[in-house]
């Protein structure tokens, strides 16, 4: 992994992350460990598409381990640039968020059906997808699914948007009473092609969803939920400077 | 093949009927907004609801989690049981359907306890008696069926939930009494095999990616007009 030279622009250290190889092979192992230490304002995100390439019949699948760890008066988002499996591919991506109750963060994660313009539509081998939200050392939240082209879900998907586009996200504040407005803005900004959706499922964390018919629109949705996250949490939009 | 006893038979009649007061006749657990939205609209898109996102879901986490809570009981250990309990809400991605499972399951539980003798079920109920957020449908019905064959407590924890829907729908959409048993005995005809995949599935391996409910539960939550709870 190449991580950019940090970039304070003001109001946030802004960190780069990105894979030296085009992408995750066969075999690779990648193990991320992120700390915002207490009073700390940091943006993770990466430059570009995270891909993952075709594992041959017998072949290793590919695994990410992530550990977000946010600490008291801590501010972390962490939205790195959508995830798009080619055809053939094989992941495994285990994401454990660790949030102190008095800390805030936005976790936003995004799939890509595959590379939809070479008519790669979910054409991938298999993801499987765990994500937990502890606070305070407590689990909140757990999502654990094993997708596959042929499974149910993706063809339930698939009859509302044939190249769905994805994203789950994470609101963890201690705030969020103060944060109403939250699911009827994303309900209300929801068009024909991208839907949002969000609720408090538990103290302290709201979980967002978007669905979306295209990448575009997923971007849209994707702002969306960052640009109301930052406005409503009284926070400045990092200055990316992604090109 | 399922062997079953009597009175294990009778006490799954007993506690999968609608007379069993558990207050699921008040959840649509995210069926009315796809009824808003024309996904679920008539006994064609009713029995597609049922198999695209009911009967799979049951397979990857409802049952399993039935199914570990019976294994749990069947121990005779209660902190594995609260694991699972815990379990069963923390895998729900939205407030409606977590609170669902946790207000069937608390009910549920409660009229267990009334009832039986059972010294897990009571020291389950106490614990929940002092904790609002124990007592979840999945783990309270494994739980308290810990004496009966596995597949027949998951049998009928998936009759239910099928009935359940089925129940809810002519409220919803416009459908008789012979359709919606039509649409039952699709349904049941093709998910037998979710009984015999959710025994397959790990611990660590229980979950379920189906964003179109998610978000039509979420939108429930802020929806206008509603019949129902969930």
């Amino acid at each position: 992994m190449h991580l950019s030279k940090p970039y304070w622009d003001g109001n946030h250290l802004i960190v780069q992350m990105v894979n030296c190889t085009a992408g995750l092979l066969s075999g690779d192992v990648i193990d991320i460990s992120v700390r915002a230490r207490e009073g700390a304002s940091g943006v993770l995100t990466s430059p570009s598409a995270q891909r993952a390439f075709r594992v041959l019949d017998g072949g290793e699948v590919a695994t990410v381990h992530q550990t977000f760890t946010v600490e008291p008066g801590a501010w972390l988002e962490v939205c790195p640039e959508i995830f798009i499996p080619h055809k053939g591919a094989r992941l495994r991506q285990v994401t454990r968020i660790e949030a102190a109750a008095e800390s805030e963060s936005l976790f936003v994660e995004s799939l890509a059906p595959g590379r939809v313009g070479s008519d790669e539509s979910y054409a991938f081998s298999g993801l499987e997808w765990a994500a937990e939200v502890y606070v305070d050392g407590r689990l909140q939240v757990r999502e654990r699914y094993d997708l596959s082209p042929e499974q149910k879900s993706i063809e339930a998907l698939r009859k509302v948007f044939p190249d769905a586009y994805y994203a789950s996200c994470y609101l963890v504040t201690p705030r969020l009473g103060g944060l109403a407005d939250l699911r009827t803005v994303l309900r209300d900004s929801s068009t024909t092609d991208l839907f949002m959706a969000a609720s408090v499922v538990a103290s302290h964390i709201a979980a967002i969803r978007v669905l979306a018919s295209g990448s575009i629109a997923l971007r849209r949705g994707i702002r969306t939920v960052r640009e109301y996250c930052y406005g409503a949490l009284g926070r400045e939009m990092p200055d990316w400077r992604k090109l | 093949m399922i062997e079953l006893e009597q009175a294990g038979l009778a006490f799954l009649l007993q506690t999968s009927d609608a007379t069993f007061p558990t207050g699921s006749y008040a959840h649509s657990l995210g069926m009315e907004e796809m009824v808003q939205q024309g996904r679920v609209r008539d006994e064609a898109t009713l029995r597609a609801f049922l198999d695209d996102h009911v009967i799979p879901a049951a397979a990857q986490l409802d049952l399993p989690l039935v199914a570990e809570a019976h294994r749990a009981v069947e121990r005779g250990d209660l902190d594995d049981l609260l694991a699972v309990d815990h379990l069963s809400g923390v895998l729900r991605p939205a407030r409606e359907l977590r609170a669902a499972s946790l207000q069937t399951g608390r009910r549920r539980l409660a009229m267990l306890a009334a009832v039986s003798s059972i010294p897990i079920l009571r020291a389950y109920q106490d614990r929940a008696a002092a904790d609002p957020a124990i007592g979840h449908h999945a783990a309270v019905w494994g739980a308290a069926c810990g004496a009966l064959p596995v597949n027949a407590v998951l049998t009928a924890y998936l009759y239910q939930s099928l009935a359940s829907y089925c129940a809810a729908a002519p409220k919803l959409i416009r459908i008789g009494q012979e359709g919606i048993q039509r649409v039952l005995t699709a349904a049941l005809g093709g998910a037998m095999p979710a009984v015999e995949a959710a025994l397959m599935v790990a611990r660590a391996d229980i979950g379920w990616f189906d964003p179109m409910v998610d978000i039509a539960s979420m939108w429930h939550e802020v929806s206008d007009e509603r019949l129902f709870i969930s």
